[in-house]
């Protein structure tokens, strides 16, 4: 299966939201959905699921062209679930009766609810009404309702929502299983560490555009990723050649590639880097978290522990 | 459309002003008969002994002089005879033991026939219109010739069917047919409206994305949603209904399903055992209702405000009253059959002045606003907003 969108154009009123938007999704491939709040990711999802008007544009599934024609949404809508908001559950309902509903309604059949919610570890509350559970659970249950609709493509808007680290790490897992199972799954979050552990490709949407494809199957190079102060910084590049094409993402993230530089080299920036306070480094390739910073321009002004200034910049 | 009904059966029961309502609904009904007893009704002999006082009263009002002749004479006698008759009648009733009563047959004789002499005496007075105080009397005593006409079927048809005339209005029978119409054309509509003036309106506001891509059409969503409340509305209201006649059997008198119920068809009233006219008054309120619930249902998705929706609701219900100040065009307006039971009565073929507003035209104009819905509906629910603002639901490119 696969999902194709083809010069999608979205605007409300004169405003365009998206701008021919293009992609193709094959099957067994989980794409993550990167871009700040209120830049039209789930304008894109409203869009192929053809509730909202397209200005222009395609979508296809298997080549075959899904309009805007009742007959054409139906079908659509059989092959898709969108990922529910939790604060638009049903308050009576408990979460069994979610979860059935949506594999009633889609996949027809039942069998498979129980073994979703022990694999979710629902159990313990999921028989009880929706009204009772906290963000995390109601959360969980969003989840396994789109799991037990089983369509062979999934939207998840904002999956990680309101999840701990171990239930982020349950849902990663299960979106694994399922794109082993042949799913085509866009995850729209802002969990981007958490996207590099399954996702296949990053799409990052910026100026109404799809500007940018990360995918993970590329080639790719290390860097040193340093976390420091703009101070830091101007230390180091003082006592330091840095490569050309550095990065510096926000005000706190360096990101300096080892490609070209030799193993002396990399030992120096090294040793410099022991004489600086504070300073936390990774080696390995761009993330979506890097690359997230570096297309926004990302500043991260919390970074401040609190005695930044207290001391010189260097030990 | 079974998992439509399935899903949507248990959110709308799930839900508590579906249960309260349906439940109040319910008790109301339930209790009718207990109330309706409550009630300060006219008695058929106090009736008759209005009908009595009238009928001396005519006497003095008519100068003596104008009983002088053989035309005065005999409206005279037959006026006397009227008034006996009623006194009869009257009698007859409050010894409540049917239309005779045991041994004084030869003295007080039938009700029905004291009651077709005095139709015959009226038919006879309503001619005498040489007579000199014939306007006083048209004017003060006599019924319309149609009212007359209509009490005579109306004791053939009681002597057809072999049933006494019914001397206790607090009768199972009649309180039956007093709830089925107060029902029909008033309870129903308060029903309906409430019930499911926000039930769309609260998948919309509370539940859009779940509900928003189900692979449903709207369309089943929305017959489903209407079938379903019409279906929980009519089974509260008939079981009421049956428990109140349930507990009226044993406060009161039964009465009879047989008794004789007005009929307006052909442009003439007819007679129909209640238990018929029970049954075309339900079947044709249900039509009606149904009708309303696609409209209150469709509305509701489109328009959100469950204030808005009813009012618009009391709007429709109140859309004959229109036709009393605008001249009406032709009986097939849809409008002037909401009243079902003025329909049937024939009352509202007389207040509007068209003989053609009759019963069986209901069914047929239902069709066609089935129809005339299903395309509005068809239209509406592909370009209304959707709940995020500035949306617009998905057109045809």
């Amino acid at each position: 299966m696969t999902l194709e969108v083809k010069n999608l154009t979205v605007a409300y009123g004169e405003r365009e939201v998206l701008t021919d938007i293009s992609f193709q999704i094959a099957n067994s491939q989980i794409i993550g959905l990167v871009a700040p709040n209120g830049t039209g990711k789930t304008t894109l999802f409203n869009a192929i699921m053809r509730f909202v008007p397209v200005k222009s544009g395609h979508i296809l599934v298997d080549d075959k062209e899904y309009t805007a024609k009742d007959k054409d949404v139906l079908k659509l809508h059989q092959l898709i679930t969108f990922f529910p908001d939790q604060a638009d559950l049903h308050e009576n309902f408990s979460g069994t009766e979610h979860i059935e509903m949506y594999a009633d309604m889609w996949a027809g059949k039942k069998d498979h609810v129980r073994d979703i919610i022990r694999r979710l570890e629902m159990d313990d509350y999921v028989d009880r009404k929706v009204s009772t559970y906290s963000l995390g659970m109601r959360q969980r249950l969003c989840f396994a309702m789109v799991i037990a609709s089983d369509t062979p493509i999934m939207f998840m808007d904002e999956v990680m929502n309101g999840l701990d680290p171990e239930n982020v790490s349950l849902v990663s897992d299960i979106l694994i299983e399922l794109r082993d199972e042949g799913k085509i799954i866009i995850v729209a979050s802002h969990l981007l560490d958490n996207l590099d552990e399954y996702a296949n490709k990053v799409f990052f949407l910026k100026d109404q555009q799809l500007h940018f494809v990360f995918d993970h199957s590329d080639e790719t190079i290390d860097y040193f990723k340093l976390l420091c102060t703009e101070e830091q910084v101007a230390y180091l590049e003082a006592h330091v050649t840095l490569p050309e094409d550095t990065i510096h993402l926000g005000n706190n993230v360096l990101c300096i590639p080892l490609q070209e530089l030799t193993e002396a080299e990399q030992l120096a920036i090294y040793k410099h880097l022991r004489h600086l306070k504070d300073v936390e480094i990774t080696v390995g390739p761009m993330g979506t978290s890097e690359y997230y910073s570096h297309l926004y321009g990302l500043k991260i002004h919390s970074f401040n522990r609190g005695h930044q200034h207290e001391k010189p910049v260097s030990k | 459309m079974k998992r439509v009904l399935k899903w949507n059966g248990r959110l709308i029961l799930r839900d508590w002003k579906t249960r309260l309502l349906l439940i109040g609904f319910f008790l109301f009904l339930g209790t009718f008969s207990l109330l309706y007893r409550q009630q300060n009704v006219t008695l058929p002999e106090t009736q008759l002994r209005s009908e009595y006082s009238e009928a001396h009263n005519i006497f003095r009002l008519i100068p003596d002089a104008h009983f002088d002749g053989e035309l005065g004479e005999e409206v005279e006698r037959r006026l006397g005879r009227n008034s006996t008759l009623i006194g009869l009648n009257r009698y007859i009733l409050i010894q409540r033991e049917g239309n005779t009563i045991e041994g004084l047959e030869d003295v007080v004789s039938d009700y029905l026939d004291n009651g077709r002499d005095m139709a015959e005496n009226n038919l006879f007075l309503l001619e005498a219109t040489d007579f000199e105080s014939y306007d006083l009397l048209t004017s003060v005593y006599l019924p319309s010739r149609t009212e007359i006409e209509q009490q005579l079927a109306f004791y053939n048809a009681l002597e057809e069917s072999g049933l006494p005339i019914e001397w206790n209005p607090y009768a199972s029978s009649q309180i039956l047919q007093q709830q089925l119409e107060l029902f029909v054309s008033v309870v129903l509509f308060i029903a309906m409206a409430l019930l499911a003036g926000d039930h769309f309106t609260k998948d919309q506001e509370n539940n859009y994305s779940v509900t928003q891509g189900l692979p449903l059409p709207m369309k089943t969503q929305w017959r489903g949603r209407s079938f379903l409340l019409w279906l929980m509305t009519w089974l509260a209201a008939l079981l009421g209904i049956g428990v109140s006649y349930g507990l009226s059997l044993f406060f009161e008198t039964t009465g009879s399903l047989n008794y004789p119920v007005e009929l307006y068809v052909s442009q003439a009233v007819t007679y129909i055992p209640l238990w018929q006219y029970g049954l075309l008054l339900t079947g044709l309120g249900m039509v009606v209702s149904y009708l309303f619930l696609l409209i209150i249902t469709g509305l509701s998705w489109m328009i959100r405000n469950i204030y808005l929706t009813l009012f618009i609701v009391a709007g429709l219900a109140f859309l004959p009253m229109i036709w009393t100040i605008l001249d009406p065009l032709t009986s097939w307006q849809p409008s002037f059959y909401i009243e079902v039971v003025s329909v049937l009565s024939g009352e509202s073929a007389l207040q509007f002045d068209l003989p053609g507003i009759v019963y069986w035209k209901l069914p047929i104009l239902a069709l066609g606003v089935w129809l005339v819905l299903e395309g509005i509906f068809h239209v509406i629910f592909k370009r209304i907003p959707t709940r995020r603002s500035g949306l617009k639901r998905r057109v045809i490119e």
